[in-house]
C-alpha cells in the first residue's frame, strides 16, 4: 500500500497498482524503493485526489501506454471520443474539470490528461469566440485591427 | 476618475478657445478667409490628433486591464501544453479549424501560433492560407488534403479536350508554397486531379509519406489516366520508404513503382493496369509483408501465365474485399496467398458464360484457400460472397460475428436458383466453423427438396443457433427444423424463429416442427443443451387456421402472427 499526503494535509492510503497509474508516483515509488513514507502531493487537495483515485482505481488493471504507444498517437488520427465510464466520471463542475486537468498534469497521468483535455475540446467544437468567451468568462482584448486582421486570415482559410 | 475627466475637458476647452480666440460666435471677416480656414483647420487636425492620441492611449488601457483580467479566469490556470492539447483535439476533425481558437483572447491566439501541430492539416485554401500553414507548422509533417469542393459531373468529352480543368489550374496554384515541404509531408489526398498535372510535382522523394489517396471522379474516362507520355520518373522519385497506405481510384500507377512496396493498406478502384498480369500484382504483393487491408475493385490485369504457382504469406493480412473482378484472377489471388488472420471476405465476381456459382468461391478452388481459413472459427470472420453475370446480380451470401445480427446472410434474386445454389451450403459447411454461430438469416431460399435438405444439413451444424430469420423462402421450410429419427433437432438451442413466405405455410407443418422439438426438450438429461422455442413470427399470405394458432399458443410463449 500506498500513502499520499495531499495539499490540505489529508492522508490517503490506496493499493499501490491503483497509486503508480501516476508515472509521477511510481517513478518516485521506483526510485525511493520499499519505504513506509508517506508521499506528499503538494499540489493537489483532498477532494480532487479523491476524484483522480476514483479513475486510477477503474483503470488500474489497464495495460499503462508506452512511449511507443503516445509516439504512434502522433501520427495517427486524434479523436475526441470518451469511454462511457469516462464520460460519466468527467461529468462535473468547471471548477472540478480544471483540478482534475492540472492534476492529471502534475501526477502525470496521461489517459486522464487527455478525457479532460477532450472534455474541454468538446466544449469549445462548434461554438464562436463569444460564446467560448462567455465559457469561461474571458473578455475579447483585441484590438479592432488585431480582430480584422484575424478574420482576414480565417476567410483565406475558407476561400476554397 | 472624474477630477482626470475635468482635467482633460478643461484642457479641450483651452484649445477651443485657442482655435477661435475672438470667441464662438464673432467672426472677423476683415481678415483673409484663406487665412482663417489655415487656420481653423490646422487647429481641428490638432484636435483631431489629440482625440486619436487619448482613444488609442485609453483603448490600449483598457486592452491591458482585459488582458490582466482574463489572466484571473480559472481556464487560465493551464500551463500552455495543456491549452495546446485542448486546442489539438477540438481542431481534430477535418470540419473544424482554428478560426474561433485564435479570436477568442490573445493568450488563446499566441498558444495556437506557437502549437505548430494545429496547422499541419492542410483542407484546400488559397496559396496564401497555405504558405501561412506552413510557416506556422515549422517542421511538423503536413497532412495534405486538396479535395475538389466544387466538384460537378462534367461531360468525359470536354473533359479529354481541356488541357487544365480549373481545379487543375487551382492544385497548382498550391502547389507552389507546398512542392518545396515535400519532405514534410506525411498524408495527401488529391481529387481530380489527373497524371499529367501532378505527376511533375512529385518528383522528389517524400521520405516521411505514410498515407497517398489518388482518385478521379466516377465521371472521369476510366482508360486514359496513366502516367502522362515520357514521364521518365517514378513518383517521388521512387523513394517513399515509410509509405503505409495506398488508394488509387481512376488513377493507373505501373505496378513496377515503388509506391507499392511496404503497404499495409492498398486500394485500387476502378483502374486498368494494362499489360500488367495476375502475377504481376502477386508481386506486388510479396513486397507488402504487412499488408492488413486488400481491396480491389474493377480493376483490369491479364490473367496469371502459366507454370508453377508459388504462396505468398501474408500474416496480417484480416481483410480482403475484391469486386467486380474477371473470376480467374480473384481465383489466382485466393489460391496464392496465406492469411491466418484473415477476418473479412468480400467478393463480388463477374461470371463468364461458362463459369458456375462454385467458381467464385474460393473453397471451389483449391486447398490453399482452404488453408488460409481451416483455423478461422466463424465468429471471428465476416464474409460476404456476390455473383453477377450479364449485369444483372444473383446470389449473395453474407456471413458475420455476433456484432453483426445476421451471422449468416443469404439472399438471392433469380428465379433459376435451383442449379446455382445445388452443393452450396454442404461447401459453407466445410469451408466455415459454423459451431459457435448464433444468429442466420436466410432469404429468397428457392422451391427445391434438395436444397432444402442441404439447408438441413447446415442448420445441423450450428449447435450453439439462437435467432433464425426466414425470408421470402419456400413454404415447406418448417419441415427443415424437424427432429428426424432418433437425432436430435437441428439447433436445439433455437429460441427465436421468424419465417416469413410469399406461399402459405401448412400451419401443421409448424405445430409438428414444434411438438418434435419440444418432445426432445421433454426427454432430455442434460437441459442445457437443448432450449424450448420462446418466439415465433409467422408472415404468411393468407391467415393461419384459427385451431392452428391455438395449438401454437400453447407450445410457444411468445407468437406474432401477421398477413402478408
Amino acid at each position: 500500500m500506498v500513502n499520499l499526503v495531499t495539499s490540505d494535509n489529508e492522508s490517503f492510503t490506496v493499493e499501490k497498482a491503483v497509486a503508480s497509474r501516476s508515472v509521477l508516483i511510481k517513478n518516485m515509488l521506483e526510485d525511493v524503493g520499499e519505504s513506509d513514507q508517506p508521499i506528499p502531493l503538494p499540489n493537489v487537495t483532498a477532494s480532487v485526489l479523491k476524484k483522480v483515485l476514483e479513475y486510477c482505481d477503474h483503470h488500474k488493471n489497464e495495460p499503462m501506454p508506452t512511449s511507443e504507444d503516445l509516439a504512434a498517437e502522433d501520427t495517427r488520427k486524434r479523436t475526441t471520443d470518451i469511454g462511457e465510464w469516462d464520460q460519466k466520471f468527467i461529468q462535473v463542475d468547471q471548477e472540478m474539470l480544471f483540478e482534475i486537468i492540472l492534476a492529471a498534469n502534475y501526477l502525470d497521468i496521461k489517459p486522464l490528461l487527455d478525457v479532460g483535455c477532450k472534455t474541454v475540446a468538446n466544449m469549445i467544437k462548434g461554438k464562436t469566440p463569444e460564446e467560448i468567451r462567455k465559457l469561461f468568462n474571458i473578455v475579447n482584448d483585441f484590438t479592432p485591427e488585431e480582430e480584422a486582421q484575424i478574420k482576414k486570415e480565417n476567410e483565406w482559410a475558407e476561400d476554397r | 476618475m472624474d477630477a482626470a475627466f475635468w482635467q482633460i475637458r478643461q484642457l479641450v476647452d483651452e484649445l477651443v478657445q485657442q482655435a477661435t480666440p475672438q470667441g464662438a460666435h464673432k467672426i472677423d471677416r476683415s481678415r483673409d478667409s484663406e487665412e482663417i480656414f489655415k487656420l481653423l483647420d490646422h487647429k481641428i487636425d490638432t484636435l483631431t490628433s489629440f482625440r486619436d492620441r487619448v482613444d488609442a492611449y485609453l483603448q490600449n488601457a483598457i486592452i491591458e486591464i482585459k488582458s490582466h483580467r482574463n489572466q484571473h479566469t480559472p481556464i487560465s490556470r493551464f500551463p500552455p501544453e495543456i491549452y495546446s492539447r485542448i486546442f489539438e483535439f477540438a481542431c481534430t476533425e477535418a470540419e473544424v479549424d482554428c478560426g474561433s481558437i485564435m479570436l477568442v483572447s490573445k493568450l488563446w491566439r499566441d498558444i495556437a501560433l506557437s502549437t505548430p501541430s494545429l496547422w499541419t492539416r492542410i483542407n484546400g485554401g488559397s496559396a496564401e492560407f497555405i504558405a501561412t500553414c506552413i510557416l506556422r507548422s515549422k517542421n511538423a509533417p503536413l497532412e495534405i488534403e486538396l479535395p475538389d469542393f466544387d466538384s460537378e459531373e462534367v461531360d468525359p468529352d470536354i473533359l479529354i479536350a481541356m488541357a487544365c480543368t480549373p481545379e487543375e489550374q487551382r492544385f497548382k496554384e498550391q502547389m507552389a508554397p507546398l512542392t518545396p515541404q515535400i519532405h514534410r509531408w506525411r498524408c495527401l489526398t488529391l481529387e481530380n486531379i489527373r497524371p499529367r498535372h501532378f505527376w511533375p510535382e512529385f518528383c522528389m522523394a517524400a521520405p516521411q509519406l505514410e498515407m497517398l489517396d489518388l482518385a478521379l471522379a466516377s465521371y472521369y474516362p476510366h482508360d486514359t489516366e496513366a502516367p502522362p507520355p515520357g514521364a521518365l520518373h517514378d513518383l517521388f522519385a521512387g523513394a517513399t520508404p515509410r509509405l503505409r497506405s495506398l488508394r488509387l481510384g481512376r488513377i493507373s500507377v505501373p505496378l513496377t513503382s515503388s509506391i507499392y512496396r511496404g503497404l499495409e493498406n492498398l486500394s485500387i478502384i476502378a483502374v486498368d493496369l494494362h499489360d500488367a498480369t495476375a502475377d504481376d500484382f502477386l508481386d506486388v504483393l510479396k513486397a507488402c509483408p504487412r499488408l492488413s487491408s486488400l481491396q480491389l475493385n474493377t480493376v483490369q490485369m491479364s490473367g496469371p501465365t502459366l507454370g508453377p504457382q508459388s504462396t505468398i504469406k501474408l500474416p496480417r493480412l484480416s481483410l480482403i474485399d475484391i469486386s467486380t473482378m474477371p473470376c480467374h484472377a480473384i481465383r489466382h489471388i485466393f489460391s496464392s496467398i496465406i492469411s491466418p488472420s484473415l477476418k473479412g471476405l468480400s467478393v463480388m465476381v463477374d461470371l463468364d458464360d461458362d463459369e458456375a456459382i462454385h467458381d467464385a468461391l474460393p473453397f471451389d478452388m483449391a486447398a490453399n484457400f482452404m488453408r488460409t481459413v481451416e483455423n478461422i472459427r466463424i465468429d471471428r470472420l465476416l464474409f460476404q460472397f456476390h455473383a453477377s453475370r450479364g449485369g444483372e446480380d444473383f446470389f449473395n451470401v453474407v456471413g458475420g460475428n455476433s456484432e453483426t445480427p445476421s451471422a449468416l446472410y443469404l439472399w438471392s434474386t433469380s428465379s433459376s436458383l435451383d442449379s446455382l445454389l445445388r452443393g452450396l451450403f454442404p461447401r459453407i459447411s466445410s469451408t466455415f466453423n459454423l459451431r459457435d454461430l448464433t444468429a442466420l438469416s436466410v432469404v429468397g431460399l428457392p422451391e427445391s427438396d434438395t436444397i432444402l435438405t442441404d439447408f438441413r444439413q447446415l442448420l445441423v451444424h450450428c449447435g450453439e443457433l439462437r435467432r433464425l430469420t426466414l425470408k421470402d423462402c419456400w413454404s415447406s421450410i418448417p419441415i427443415s427444423l424437424r427432429r428426424v429419427g432418433a437425432d436430435g433437432p437441428p439447433c436445439p438451442k433455437l429460441s427465436e424463429l421468424s419465417i416469413s413466405s410469399s406461399t402459405p405455410i401448412d400451419g401443421w407443418d409448424l405445430i409438428e416442427m414444434v411438438r418434435t422439438r419440444q418432445a426432445v426438450l421433454e426427454n432430455s438429461q442434460e437441459v442445457e443443451d437443448v432450449t424450448a422455442l420462446q418466439v415465433l413470427r409467422i408472415t404468411n399470405p393468407r391467415p393461419l387456421d384459427e385451431e392452428v394458432v391455438q395449438a401454437l399458443r400453447g407450445l410457444v410463449p411468445n407468437i406474432e402472427l401477421k398477413t402478408a
